[in-house]
């Protein structure tokens, strides 16, 4: 290996001390290839009837759990009422009071999220980077679209030009779908034409329709973007893949000024740079004075979701807009192409194609993105209950990981059983947890019986749970608090009372739970567990202001 | 400025779950055990945990006033318009409800630990209000009352509101009809004919149909799973559909119950009579209603709730309970020796002569 370049890498020491390591940049390096793992030919499965023989019916019998597990438990539920009350109200109390604690529990998370954001928001990350060389960094943007209005990827690319940061070192890719139509082809043209002398280079692919072992979707559309640029900039350039970082950003992804900044300074000081993705904080802030209470309720919950996993980040996976090293995408051959939740899945590809040597690196920095809203109440109820439906098809992930984590022996047993327990965990308490709590906490009331019925136990039964669920519900109190200092300002011609339903608006919580959380979950684990595969939905944008 | 701020430590985030985790296994036995009665009183001079029961009455007034063993309770919990009294000693606790210009109503149950003792308390008021529906009225609406009745109705000494008017004139052209009046007079004619037949008809019908009759009703009435009637002078409630869930007061069998020392002193013996919860499989199915040894004319169930009956005994209309649990508590709606009476849509109309007027179930109010 011949020394051509060499440059510093900063790191902090536990005592805060920085620590400078020289590292060597080869210039015949070879060409990087697909981790081994990842040649297997089901590496990429995307549902049981990617496999044959024994690996379908195990994955399919994977794809089933979900459903079952969360079934069972609603209607074990409701049998226990039925035929051992008693057990049932015990159990009851027990999950009510499990409730109220992991609500504090996760509310001491996301306060501390909120502080570290805040801070994170107000730190000049430029001046934090100059202390490093990082100008051999190029970012890699790619922006996927398919029929979303022309303002919309117009304010996405105004904001990633208004970045604190030299646009010549970014290059923009602006993906189409072939079978957008003629529309998305305007505004491809338009967009070049706007930008092509903004950035260092910027980009315009078609995604071809109908691609033989292709879902259509984000995933592979990013895709295939991303081996445009490849082969169209990063080869011809020679720019190894170590010193690029992909950002893939929803449509409707606003940039916050210091956003590579904080990028750049998170690559630069984590352990292994190549082998962590950079998690931001969605905000859904881009259009938040214009859409429905309970819109904002459903968005905010997301976010503040996000934010208590920043905290957890030996749980995160990547989720929605997201960086991480071309290299470690080309190693596992970029994101998934069939399948519907390619932002998580691409974090489950990297952590197992690495054998477990693979995390995500919360930024707690945010990215501002649009909420649901449609012309009508009644569209964006259906809109955010769709959106909320494909995200929680990511339990196909929960099957795939299963899958690998009994193939991939290389990965140490106790984090691939930490994984798995979590993961699914967290997929079966999301949908049982609020139908349980708000709904079924009342079965062993009506159907227990009348020798329960007489009982001191069936009586204090509602009180307590209702007790209880008050004492959690105070934790809306700080959900409001800290919503209203993520919102934006008030623009002109908002009245002020806006702010007070904003602060109210959090006792649609319950509500919100039940009908755009547990029952979209149930929604998507039935459809799994039945096989009736889900397709990629697209959220439409639309934007007031 | 502070750099950059890291996550949670692991160390931090475990504390702070072991901490919470700590919490839930303290909390959850004594949640459970509260749920299920347990009490330690604090209050005593030795402190003990005891077994308790409760109480869940149910009253239609807002304004109703709840004590046990005369001590007035306060911020009972309530469930629609029910209170829900709880962390009670077992034994017997007497319960009363009152409301201002109301008949008291008081009731002693005993408590079983574990177990919640249902009740449902209604009140009369003392004084009868009656509205009186006028056969004529003047062009402004006001109520004509002829002075050459043959008997003044006994409503004269109830509680009215309404501005009438005595005439001595028996002339009527110039006055208006009141179309209620003559609806209620033709319900009262109605009655009265097809009480006859039904006295004729069941007599025949039980005679001649039903070889294990044990009764034979002048008149019998239905209602949410209940039928009432009348078998050798005595008013019986009998409980239908056996395979539902029956009213809480068919489900107690008599015992008798020990009494704390304290109470001996009040009673004069170490037990009392009283009922004890039993399985749904042992409820019984009829229930004799108490007419305080006077003759039963008429009765119906009460239209605001099937668990009250309207008994007519020889010197009035009374509102009876059929929980027969201790005694049952009997209040007088309209007194009078000579009238008639009708449920029509949710009111009880008494005819006595010739007037017609309308009894308040309960004080409106104001």
């Amino acid at each position: 290996m011949k020394e051509k370049d060499t440059h510093r890498r900063v790191s902090l020491s536990k005592r805060g001390e920085k620590v400078y390591t020289r590292f060597y940049h080869c210039m015949n390096q070879e060409t990087p290839r697909r981790l081994p793992y990842a040649e297997r030919p089901d590496f990429h499965v995307g549902r049981a009837t990617d496999l044959e023989g024994r690996q379908r019916l195990f994955y399919r019998f994977l794809e089933i759990v979900p459903g079952v597990a969360s079934w069972g438990t609603l209607i074990g539920v409701v049998l226990l009422s039925i035929y051992v009350p008693f057990v049932a109200a015990y159990f009851v109390i027990a999950f009510a009071l499990y409730w109220v604690l992991k609500t504090a529990f996760l509310s001491y998370h996301l306060r501390y999220n909120w502080k570290r954001l805040r801070h994170h928001m107000s730190l000049d990350w430029k001046n934090m980077v100059d202390r490093f060389s990082y100008g051999h960094l190029y970012h890699v943007v790619i922006l996927p679209f398919y029929k979303e209005p022309r303002e919309v990827v117009v304010a996405s690319l105004e904001a990633l030009k208004n970045v604190r940061y030299d646009s010549k070192k970014i290059i923009v890719v602006l993906a189409a779908e072939e079978r957008a139509g003629d529309g998305a082809a305007d505004i491809l043209a338009q967009m070049h034409e706007r930008y092509k002398d903004t950035f260092g280079h910027f980009l315009t692919t078609v995604h071809p329709a109908d691609l033989p072992g292709e879902m259509a979707g984000k995933g592979s559309n990013a895709s295939y973007a991303a081996e445009e640029v490849r082969t169209r900039i990063l080869d011809p350039l020679r720019i190894s893949y170590e010193e690029v970082l992909v950002s893939i950003f929803d449509i409707d992804t606003v940039l916050y000024p210091d956003y590579f900044n904080c990028l750049v300074w998170h690559f630069m000081t984590a352990e292994n740079p190549l082998k962590s993705s950079f998690q931001p904080v969605p905000i859904f802030n881009n259009n938040i004075w214009d859409v429905p209470a309970i819109s904002r309720v459903v968005a905010m919950s997301s976010t503040f979701w996000e934010m208590i996993q920043q905290e957890r980040p030996e749980r995160m996976a990547t989720f929605s807009s997201h960086s991480v090293s071309f290299k470690a995408l080309y190693e596992v051959g970029y994101w998934q192409k069939n399948m519907v939740s390619e932002d998580s899945r691409i974090f489950w590809n990297l952590l197992i194609a690495n054998n477990g040597a693979y995390k995500v690196i919360p930024l707690s920095y945010p990215v501002s993105m649009d909420a649901n809203g449609a012309p009508t109440l009644i569209q964006t109820f259906i809109q955010i209950y769709k959106q909320h439906r494909r995200w929680t098809y990511g339990v196909e992930n929960l099957c795939y990981l299963l899958y690998h984590f009994t193939k991939n022996s290389a990965m140490p047993r106790r984090q691939r059983l930490a994984l798995a327990f979590q993961q699914a965990e967290g997929y079966w308490s999301l949908v049982t947890n609020p139908i349980m709590l708000f709904i079924l906490g009342w079965a062993p009331i009506f159907l227990g019986g009348q020798d329960f019925h007489q009982t001191v136990l069936s009586y204090n039964l509602p009180i307590m749970v209702r007790d209880l669920l008050i004492l959690a519900m105070f934790g809306l109190v700080v959900s409001s608090v800290i919503s209203l200092t993520l919102i934006p300002a008030r623009p002109e011609g908002y009245s002020r009372f806006q702010y007070l339903v904003m602060a109210v608006q959090w006792i649609m919580i319950p509500a919100t739970m039940i009908i755009f959380s547990a029952i979209p979950g149930l929604d998507a684990q039935t459809r799994l567990m039945l096989g009736k595969y889900m397709g990629f939905w697209v959220t439409p944008k639309n934007r007031e202001s | 400025m502070r750099p950059v701020v890291p996550p949670l430590t692991r160390i931090r985030r475990k504390l702070v779950f072991l901490t919470l985790l700590a919490a839930f296994l303290i909390l959850l036995p004594l949640s459970i055990f509260y749920a299920i009665g347990y009490r330690y009183d604090f209050t005593q001079p030795n402190p003990a945990i005891t077994v308790t029961g409760a109480f869940y009455v149910f009253t239609d007034s807002p304004q109703a006033e709840i004590f046990v063993n005369d001590q007035r309770i306060e911020n009972a919990r309530t469930f629609r318009r029910a209170f829900y009294i709880q962390g009670l000693p077992p034994g017997v606790h007497r319960v009363h409800v009152q409301i201002p210009g109301m008949h008291t109503w008081v009731k002693e149950l005993p408590i079983t630990p574990h177990l919640v003792t249902e009740m449902e308390a209604f009140n009369v008021p003392l004084v009868p209000i009656v509205r009186y529906i006028p056969a004529y009225e003047t062009a402004d609406g006001r109520a004509v009352i002829p002075a050459t009745a043959s008997t003044t109705p006994s409503f004269f000494l109830a509680s009215s509101s309404l501005l009438y008017t005595i005439t001595t004139s028996t002339a009527t052209r110039t006055l208006a009809i009141n179309q209620e009046y003559r609806l209620l007079d033709e319900l009262f004619l109605e009655k009265a004919s097809t009480t006859a037949v039904l006295r004729a008809f069941e007599g025949v019908h039980h005679a001649t149909t039903s070889s294990t009759s044990l009764s034979v009703a002048t008149t019998t009435k239905e209602r949410d799973g209940l039928r009432v009637y009348e078998q050798n002078g005595d008013i019986i409630v009998e409980r239908l559909n056996q395979g539902e869930e029956p009213p809480h007061y068919f489900c107690h069998t008599a015992q008798a119950i020990e009494i704390s020392v304290e109470e001996m002193d009040t009673y004069g013996t170490s037990t009392i009579p009283s009922r004890v919860p039993v399985e749904s499989s042992e409820c019984r199915t009829t229930i004799r209603m108490d007419r305080q040894g006077k003759k039963v004319h008429d009765f119906d169930f009460h239209p605001e709730t099937p668990n009250l009956l309207l008994l007519q005994l020889d010197d009035g209309l009374y509102v009876v309970e059929i929980d027969d649990r201790t005694w049952q508590n009997s209040q007088p709606l309209y007194r009078g020796t000579t009238f008639e009476f009708i449920l029509y849509r949710g009111g009880v109309f008494i005819k006595e002569g010739d007037a017609i007027f309308e009894v308040a179930l309960q004080r409106t109010e104001g």
